[in-house]
């Protein structure tokens, strides 16, 4: 595999994931907020995802409209093949390297 | 009211504004979304105010690359489009109107090149020394004394000083003392039996061990290439050599253990070699010889001299962290008070001077003779101001002048949907691109420009300007302060006018009451060229007089001749006998010093009378001469006589103003009176008229001269000035020739040198001379860049008034009549603007002279003649721009309808 995503990439693009068809800039920032209370900035969140979006990991269409947000859609994101498959070539190399931790039992 | 409520929770539009121009319009709805969102959840939890403020900062932290970086991909940020057109039809209009752009880029290229220089010597002169690490706390001790209730502003420190008062001052840690000599010999003496001579007439100094603590020349290329810091010198007969005096010596580098003799008394062992010190430091040192040296060399004296004093012997202290300047100074005076008599401490004091004055206050001076002070700076930068505020005026007048040809285009453009800011847009990307063009050529000119004028600046850089980032810094803001300046009024002005009339043409620039913007930006110029001309016209005027003044004695046709001290009276005789033979020759002459002179040492004795027990000392200034030195240097005597071959020391001759401060009313009656001095009484035998021992910018000086032989050091050579003027240089060749060959036979081991008088004189008013010649360069730049604006308004005035002036000649105007139409609205102006400038230039002019003991009457025509001068030059470049349509035949202009 030629690309790598970076520590943030790696959660907003699971973040992407986990919330299916719910995924939008606020969403995200709060469901990371919620799952592993870690306070992000909405921009970062936004760079990121375009840039995601750039790699084709992730694919994004408009929302309808709502009342709230003074009337402005949402683009919701979601996880395409390519990013699924990343990511889960990632946890297995990830997973491959935690077998080989030498299994101590470090006791008091 | 529900309606009300959404109102009242909005959050600030301004940063919506912000956001929707940063950022990429395919993201903007769904960002602008989030952020809303986050406010409307906010506005509940944390109140509206805090809302609002997260709001702001939520918006300006989008501002990021990853998003603003976006806009190219989608939709541009810049309209390339539309800048390349603006770019293009830039190009068209620069090309179209050839003239136009031309006086244009000369004008502004002339200013550019002009302000760089004057920056780059503005910085040269303000980086003086100023690398040191400890610089801002580096202070000169100064000597200050009242003298017959004068203030005497001296560099000199007694010999103990800094040696007692860092032992008496616990907290001052760093001080140095180190004295500074002119034209020492430097002989090398080799194993092979063949000694080499060197002079070196500046450079030479003895520096003790903390020097280069003080003074480490951080920030410069400055290290040490052999020896070392610490050690080299600390013990007597040390001396550490820079680079190129190593080269020069030894044509090595590799010179640690050699040995050289010092004006063939001390022989020094070279312990260090250094880099060359920077060129913008006061301290323009070749030879260090180490202060042990120096203090050996004058024994027992050197702890217990608190009275005499040399200037070329300084001191200089780190004020330690924490402590007051003035709390130092009065910790000195206090250890000073302890080891003099009363009547010193009072009259004496020493100060401290902080090292950047060093080279700003004429004051005091430094070892490199030349001091620059803050107003020339100051008037230097004004200038480099008003050239940029002379090529900006002439941009405007002449942007706007054409408006009337530019107005269909831009109506067109307006009427096609053009906004204003694009109007705007379009005409300052024409600017800038004049801009750009005349940037261009300023900085392929300033190189040449700077390498020639190397002796006019003194700033020394001879290559690569460029690679200075500070000249990068300095063009981009010329670059972008003209194009502000004189873009943006000609842009508003020009983008304001409706569509209709700028098609029609109907709008008319001159139809208003009062002075319209150009009238008043043409009399600004004017005012700004006749205040620097009347000014640069003023400064010439006292250079001349300094140059021609009668200093009392004649300064033509002397060469000086440096004899080595203590050589014998027969061998004086012997050399004078030789140059006497020598046709070219007229007289020969020994005394001490020069007469007068930038570089004449000067010895202060003290002299009381003694028929009157309670008169004071005076300090006068010492000169041993022979009886050929009033004839020689054609200085008269006002009472009593002349020296004879046979006289002696019990005689003097005093000059008027010392004969007056002794309290005689007339020069006769001081004839015959004895005086004491250095505690031998002595009779007045005659008391000669004033010169000018120092420059005529200070007061006259109270002289003496007596014969004493053992301190001759100098022959003062006449020269027969031959009828033939062309003959006079072969002439000069030759005599100098003969003397030098004749001197290396009577002096055998010591190096020739000479000098002529006039020289040294004019070297007094070097600095002043400097700046006027800046300030003649400067005014003809003025003058060039004035009537270049001229020449383009006028020429594009003469173009629109061809049917007008046809008309007026088929109806009987002559020639003088239309170049009268045409000139007359400026001679107006010039007049108004010499009205303004003459108070101007009289209070600054006025200022400057002032500074000066002796200088010119300001007469009523030393305004006058430049200001007629610029009438003139406007005139003559008005009428000739015209001329041809003057001389036009109107039928031609006529049948072009």
């Amino acid at each position: 595999m030629k690309e790598y995503l970076g520590e943030f990439e790696e959660l907003v693009l699971t973040i992407v994931g986990i919330l299916h068809e719910e995924a939008y800039g606020n969403a995200i920032v709060m469901e990371i907020k919620d799952r592993i209370g870690r306070e992000v900035n909405l921009s970062a969140v936004h760079v990121t995802l375009y840039r995601l979006e750039d790699k084709k990991y992730l694919k994004s269409v408009m929302g309808g409209v709502t009342k709230a947000r003074g009337g402005r859609r949402k683009r919701i994101f979601t996880i395409t093949n390519t990013g699924l498959a990343v990511l889960r070539s990632m946890k297995a190399a990830r997973i491959d390297l935690w077998k080989l931790m030498p299994q101590l039992n470090y006791a008091q | 009211m529900p309606n009300n409520r959404p109102n009242t929770y909005a959050p600030p539009r301004w940063p919506q504004k912000v956001l929707a121009w940063f950022c990429p319009a395919r993201l903007y709805e769904t960002i602008s979304g989030d952020l809303l969102e986050k406010f409307e959840e906010e506005v509940v939890t944390l109140g509206l105010k805090k809302a609002k403020r997260n709001f702001t900062w939520n918006v300006l932290r989008f501002f990021r690359p990853g998003i603003v970086l976006r806009n190219k991909m989608s939709y541009p940020l810049f309209n390339t489009m539309l800048w390349s057109s603006f770019v293009k039809s830039a190009g068209r209009n620069v090309w179209k109107y050839k003239t136009n752009s031309l006086v244009n880029i000369l004008g502004l290229t002339l200013g550019i090149v002009c302000t760089l220089i004057i920056a780059m010597i503005i910085r040269y002169e303000s980086s003086f020394d100023s690398y040191h690490s400890t610089a801002h706390n580096i202070y000169r001790i100064v000597r200050v004394s009242q003298v017959e209730g004068q203030t005497e502003y001296r560099t000199g420190v007694v010999n103990p000083l800094a040696t007692i008062i860092s032992e008496e001052i616990p907290a001052l840690k760093n001080i140095t003392a180190m004295s500074y000599h002119r034209n020492s010999q430097f002989d090398i003496i080799e194993a092979k039996k063949n000694t080499r001579s060197f002079r070196e007439d500046e450079g030479c100094a003895f520096v003790d061990s903390s020097f280069f603590e003080i003074f480490d020349f951080k920030g410069t290329p400055f290290k040490w290439l052999a020896g070392n810091q610490e050690s080299a010198l600390t013990d007597p007969n040390t001396v550490v050599l820079t680079r190129s005096i190593a080269e020069k010596y030894f044509q090595s580098l590799d010179v640690l253990g050699r040995t050289l003799k010092f004006e063939k008394m001390l022989d020094l062992k070279v312990t260090g070699v250094i880099e060359d010190l920077p060129s913008n430091t006061d301290f323009p040192f070749k030879v260090l010889i180490s202060y042990a040296t120096f203090q050996q060399f004058q024994g027992d004296r050197f702890m217990t001299e608190w009275h005499a004093v040399s200037d070329v012997h300084q001191s200089y202290l780190v004020l330690p962290e924490g402590t007051d300047k003035v709390e130092m100074e009065r910790q000195i005076a206090q250890v000073h008070a302890t080891h003099v008599p009363k009547e010193l401490s009072e009259m004496r004091s020493y100060m401290l001077q902080p090292l950047h004055e060093v080279h700003n206050d004429p004051r005091f001076g430094n070892y490199n003779l030349r001091t620059v002070t803050p107003q020339s700076i100051w008037a230097l930068g004004i200038i480099g101001g008003f050239l940029l505020i002379m090529v900006c005026i002439n941009f405007i007048n002449l942007s706007t002048a054409h408006a009337i040809t530019r107005s269909k285009g831009i109506g067109i453009r307006k009427v096609l949907g053009s906004t204003r800011w694009q109007v705007v847009g379009q005409s300052m990307t024409e600017t800038l691109l004049i801009i750009i063009i005349a940037t261009a050529i300023a900085m392929l000119a300033s190189n040449l420009v700077l390498s020639q004028i190397q002796s006019l600046t003194r700033a020394k850089i001879t290559h690569a300007i460029y690679a200075d980032p500070f000249i990068w810094i300095c063009l981009v803001v010329l670059a972008v302060a003209i194009t502000l300046l004189a873009g943006l009024y000609p842009a508003l002005s020009l983008s304001q006018y409706r569509p209709i009339q700028a098609i029609k043409n109907t709008f008319d620039t001159k139809v208003r009451n009062g002075l319209t913007l150009r009238e008043i930006l043409l009399v600004t110029q004017f005012t700004i060229m006749q205040i620097l001309i009347i000014a640069t016209f003023i400064a010439v005027k006292q250079m001349h007089f300094f140059k021609n003044v009668d200093m009392g004695f004649n300064k033509d046709a002397v060469v000086n001749v440096e004899v080595p001290q203590g050589t014998s009276k027969d061998k004086l005789d012997a050399f004078q006998n030789d140059m006497l033979s020598f046709s070219s020759i007229d007289q020969v002459s020994f005394s001490l010093t020069l007469p007068s002179g930038l570089k004449r040492p000067k010895w202060i004795w003290e002299i009381r009378r003694k028929d009157d027990n309670g008169s004071e000392n005076l300090g006068f200034e010492y000169q041993s001469v022979d009886h050929n030195y009033l004839d020689l240097y054609d200085i008269g005597l006002l009472a009593g006589r002349n020296f004879t071959e046979s006289s002696d020391r019990d005689q003097i001759i005093i000059n008027q103003t010392l004969s007056s401060k002794l309290g005689f009313t007339t020069p006769e009656e001081a004839i015959d009176k004895k005086v004491i001095v250095m505690d031998e009484t002595i009779t007045i035998i005659g008391v000669i008229q004033d010169i000018y021992t120092n420059s005529v910018k200070n007061e006259l000086a109270k002289v003496a001269l007596m014969v004493w032989p053992d301190n001759y050091r100098l022959a003062s050579i006449k020269l027969n000035i031959p009828d033939d003027a062309s003959a006079m240089y072969d002439d000069l060749e030759q005599s100098l020739a003969y003397i030098e060959q004749k001197w290396n036979n009577h002096f055998d081991g010591s190096v020739f040198s000479y000098s002529f008088l006039d020289d040294n004189v004019q070297a007094f008013y070097e600095e002043e001379a400097r700046i006027t010649n800046l300030f003649q360069v400067f005014s003809l730049v003025f003058l060039v860049i004035g009537c270049l604006g001229l020449y383009g308004l006028v020429s594009f005035i003469a173009q629109k008034k061809t049917k007008e002036v046809a008309v007026r000649k088929v109806l009987g105007a002559s020639i003088s009549q239309i170049l009268l139409l045409f000139s007359k609205d400026y001679m107006k102006q010039i007049a108004f603007a010499f009205v303004i400038a003459v108070p101007v230039a009289y209070y600054f002019m006025s200022e400057w002279l002032n500074g000066f003991a002796h200088q010119i009457i300001l007469h009523w025509w030393y305004f006058v003649l430049p200001g007629v001068f610029v009438l003139f030059t406007a005139l003559l470049s008005v009428s000739g721009t015209t001329w041809r349509s003057a001389i036009a035949n109107p039928t031609e202009s006529l049948r072009n309808e």
